[in-house]
């Protein structure tokens, strides 16, 4: 009898040192750090809505408005700014 | 006032311009008005704002002009956001009067700035509930930033100033103090391994207009970075931009945050 407990309470032994030693896969901890950063980069990107002036169909220059006007036959709306130290960018919003 | 947020920002102006191809000069350091745009000027009514506004048709010819911040009662602030937009859809109507104007196709589509192989970058004030508020889309192709962000196999040290050309685009629109970049950017951040294939970058950060100036910007810069094929960037400079109010004679502190995202990826 003892012959034959003996390998059973071996494998036993293996069966939670096995366990142990291998844990349920868990998804990895994300660094409070990282989770924070990306936290605040969501916070700080603007949401579609508030992107609406890039709904217009810009072009950087009278010169390159006009050449695509006469080609899909559209009109021209242009925005001029004077007295400024800086030409600024009406487009991107630094202006 | 800022046009771009009163008025180019707002739905009922924006549906009126989807026709149009939109565009734009802005003068600098008092240098004389474009050739090709005296004769808009000249054809105009003569406005009291720095800002006009010409209607062309497709062949560039002059068809309407009108005062971009009109001045009522003595100041342009007196309208508002949607009063400046009735007025815009107004006289854009006005430019266009009689023309068959091509039917816009679909819903539109929102076109952002973007580089190839950069970063896009979205600066505001999320305190502000004016036009002021509307957030400001900036683009910096790479040079040598990803180089400066390489990987760390242990935690290194990373001075603000070797980002300057991201985080010197980081001020306010509309500032008549401030029509140019930061010109001083300090700080030490942190770069350090949060993963086989992934960095966090963190720091105070400091900016002025000159290294001999007083500081107009302080906050915190996190940003968490993966390296694959392309690096991936996701980060955020959140902190206080300070104003002096002359009229008051004191400062003011604007919260400011960026977004600073990777492109293409």
């Amino acid at each position: 009898m003892r012959q034959v407990i003996g390998p059973l309470f071996t494998l036993l032994l293996m069966g939670t040192a096995r366990a142990i030693a291998a844990p349920a896969p868990q998804a990895p901890t994300q660094d409070a750090g990282v989770r924070r950063a990306l936290d605040a980069f969501k916070s700080a990107r603007p949401a579609e809505s508030e992107l609406r002036v890039f709904q217009l169909d810009w072009e950087n220059s009278l010169t390159a408005a006009k050449a695509r006007a006469l080609k899909e036959d559209r009109p021209i709306f242009f925005v001029s700014t004077t007295q400024l130290e800086d030409a600024g960018n009406l487009r991107g919003g630094h202006c | 006032m800022h046009v771009r947020g009163s008025s180019l920002s707002q739905p009922q102006v924006i549906e009126a311009l989807r026709p149009f191809i939109v565009s734009f000069w802005g003068q600098a350091d008092n240098e004389p008005i474009p050739a090709d745009l005296l004769p808009f000027y000249k054809a105009s009514e003569r406005g009291t704002s720095n800002v006009h506004c010409f209607v062309l048709d497709s062949k560039g010819k002059f068809l309407h002009g009108f005062d971009g911040l009109p001045v009522i009662q003595g100041s342009p602030l007196t309208l508002s956001p949607a009063q400046l937009s009735a007025y815009y859809v107004r006289e854009i109507a006005r430019g266009t009067k009689g023309m068959s104007l091509p039917l816009p196709k679909g819903e539109p589509l929102t076109r952002l700035p973007d580089v190839k192989d950069g970063v896009r970058l979205f600066i505001r004030l999320p305190g502000r509930q004016d036009t002021y508020g509307y957030p400001i889309v900036e683009t910096v192709e790479n040079r040598d930033e990803w180089k400066t962000l390489a990987f760390p196999k242990t935690s290194r040290e990373i001075d603000a100033g070797k980002l300057s050309r991201w985080l010197s685009l980081c001020y306010p629109p509309g500032v008549n103090e401030q029509l140019h970049p930061f010109g001083s950017v300090k700080g030490a951040l942190t770069l350090k391994p949060t993963g086989p294939n992934e960095a966090l970058l963190s720091g105070k950060v400091r900016m002025a207009k000159s290294d001999g100036d007083y500081e107009l910007f302080e906050g915190t810069f996190e940003a968490v970075i993966t390296y694959g094929t392309a690096t991936t960037f996701r980060g955020a400079l959140t902190g206080i931009y300070w104003r002096f109010d002359a009229p008051r004679n004191r400062w003011m502190d604007w919260d400011m945050t960026a977004a600073i995202e990777s492109r293409p990826k």
